[in-house]
């Protein structure tokens, strides 16, 4: 299945990415998934996992939440609003 | 559909005139700018990031949770993202109450929420031309990857 996956503040800057396409194998896959393999191609992101939250849509997801074939997937290090 | 996330300059006028409610005593208005210096060192002007979808549906639940916890009739946020210059308005918190102390309240915690869930990152600008993302709050602990081991 094919995602996207979009980086914000300080993930965007390590990842030098704003938003890229990544392949998922099979038709059935979790947010967990998407993260694995973002991590294979983005090494960088290893050092941000303690801290990460997910979101598929407009909705944050946990590891477990089911993504779909097109889904955007964004990665959100910790918050610094206001 | 309410906009609360923009990279135009804040306007309180329009925020000012929906909340206008002759039941209301109070009215209170939070505004952050950006300073000049942060932690000792000066400060030439802030990026702001957004999830910019996610972040309209917290804004408008922390308006709602604004509502439901205090005796607040009016609770309307709105943030600026992009390049912002010292002195620029970041956020509006603009709150009207029947009385003073539930809308000071109300807008204590609407910022102090925006701050812990609001999918926005700053990243700062140095007059030596450097630059930093500040640490925050992380969303959900643990991370997907830590909750797989």
């Amino acid at each position: 299945m094919h995602i996207r996956v979009t980086f914000y503040g300080r993930l965007k800057q390590d990842t030098g990415t704003r938003q890229a396409a990544l392949e998922l194998p099979g038709d059935r896959a979790t947010v967990r998934d998407a993260v694995e393999a973002a991590l294979k191609a983005y090494p960088t992101l290893a050092a941000h996992l303690d801290t990460l939250a997910c979101s598929v849509g407009a909705a944050l997801a946990d590891p477990g939440t089911p993504i779909r074939d097109g889904d955007e997937i964004g990665f959100l290090p910790p918050v610094s609003g206001g | 559909m309410t906009t609360r996330v923009t990279d135009a300059p804040l306007d309180l006028a329009p925020l000012l005139a929906e909340t206008e409610d002759d039941a209301c005593g109070a009215l209170v208005i939070f505004s952050g700018t950006v300073r000049n210096t942060n932690e000792g060192r000066p400060v030439s002007g802030m990026t702001y990031d957004a999830h910019v979808a996610l972040a309209e549906r917290v804004l408008a639940e922390i308006e709602a949770e604004a509502l439901a916890r205090f005796a607040v009739r009016h609770c309307r946020i709105v943030h600026r993202i992009g390049a912002l210059a010292l002195g620029d308005v970041s956020i509006y918190i603009v709150v009207r109450a029947a009385h003073r102390a539930e809308a000071f309240d109300a807008a204590r915690y609407a910022i102090d929420q925006v701050k812990a869930r609001a999918p926005i990152w700053k990243e700062e600008h140095y007059t030596d031309g450097a630059s930093r993302y500040l640490d925050g709050t992380p969303l959900r602990a643990p991370s997907p990857e830590a909750d797989a081991r």
